[in-house]
């Protein structure tokens, strides 16, 4: 019985090793897809609405916000009329402020507002290039993204919402 | 164009194509995947308001932390996988050409043979493009496992894989 060649599994331990590394830069050279555009959409909604870093000047008051301490401030004031009126008595010392302020702030309620002026910010254009779908047909992939800013006709109060639009051109296959 | 963006933008730039793909080891259907990466990142982003470039395992983590909560709504991803198996093949990497197209579904098919451990280190590995260091610390896992298990992944793919397709670039 001759005894194992040491040198010849050397040799395929070697060779093994080299084509595990072949395959894994052959695999890191395949690109993930990218996500579809309400994924972006909704993370930016959602970071916008409750993250006050999420923008760069995001220290101004936005309508969203506003709109929702105007909520607040609102069945807080109903709230406490009822308490008074359940309990038959009239407000009094502190309490009149409180209902004279809701009412000045629900004159300025979003609902009663008039409709908002909007503007585009552009921030991006993405060519993704051509890319086989689900679909058949290849298409060129191009992604534009906006900031659409809301801003109500007082000049008080802005909306920012972000949209992604996706344009898909078909290309034909020769 | 501007090239004033928020700070998550960068970060979503950067990280969601291979976000969506490890989500997808465990949510094979992209609607949930995409569901998943999307609580994921916002979780992440609102912990980390200044997240330097150290922190991509937790963003890692975040991930896989809301796709595993996703799958306990058995009933929703069972129906939702139904509907992609009616809707045909799912695609995971982008393929310019006819040819590329079928290697990725036999990379897709041969990964999705393989354990989830292993899985889960080949992915981050070559596609989240994390070191093993930062993989142990995704996952909680001592680094030389991690490390076992993908070459134990990338060894079992070798002999999974067409082998004329070893060397197809």
């Amino acid at each position: 019985m001759t005894p194992p060649d040491k040198g010849f599994d050397d040799r395929v331990a070697h060779a093994d090793q080299a084509a595990i590394e072949r395959l894994s830069a052959q695999l890191a050279g395949m690109r993930p897809i990218e996500p579809g555009s309400s994924m972006w959409s909704q993370i930016a909604a959602d970071l916008a609405t409750q993250s006050h870093d999420s923008f760069q000047d995001a220290s101004r008051c936005t309508r969203a916000a506003v709109g929702e301490r105007l909520m607040w401030a609102t069945g807080g004031a109903i709230a406490a009329s009822l308490a008074f009126l359940l309990a038959g008595t009239t407000p009094v010392g502190r309490e009149q402020p409180v209902a004279a302020a809701v009412h000045d702030i629900s004159l300025v309620a979003p609902g009663e507002a008039s409709p908002p002026q909007v503007r585009e910010e552009a921030i991006g254009w993405i060519d993704e290039g051509i890319r086989f779908t689900n679909t058949s047909t290849p298409t060129r992939v191009v992604r534009r993204r906006v900031i659409e800013r809301h801003l109500a006709a007082d000049g008080n109060a802005e909306v920012r919402v972000p949209r992604e639009d996706v344009i898909l051109l078909p290309v034909a296959l020769r | 164009m501007t090239t004033s963006k928020p700070d998550w933008q960068w970060w979503y730039d950067a990280h969601a194509a291979r976000l969506l793909l490890y989500a997808r080891q465990w949510l094979p259907v992209r609607a949930d995947a995409e569901d998943a990466v999307q609580v994921g990142f916002v979780k992440f982003w609102r912990s980390r308001a200044r997240p330097e470039a150290s922190d991509l395992p937790l963003l890692f983590a975040a991930v896989r932390t809301a796709s595993l909560d996703l799958i306990k709504s058995q009933q929703r991803r069972t129906n939702r996988e139904q509907n992609a198996l009616n809707g045909g093949p799912t695609v995971w990497w982008d393929a310019d050409t006819l040819a590329e197209r079928e290697w990725t579904e036999a990379v897709a098919q041969a990964i999705a043979s393989l354990p989830l451990d292993q899985r889960e280190a080949l992915v981050l590995r070559i596609w989240g493009g994390l070191t093993f260091t930062a993989i142990a610390r995704t996952l909680d896992e001592n680094m030389n496992t991690v490390a076992g298990r993908y070459r134990t992944a990338l060894t079992k793919l070798r002999h999974l894989l067409p082998e004329a397709c070893h060397d197809t670039t």
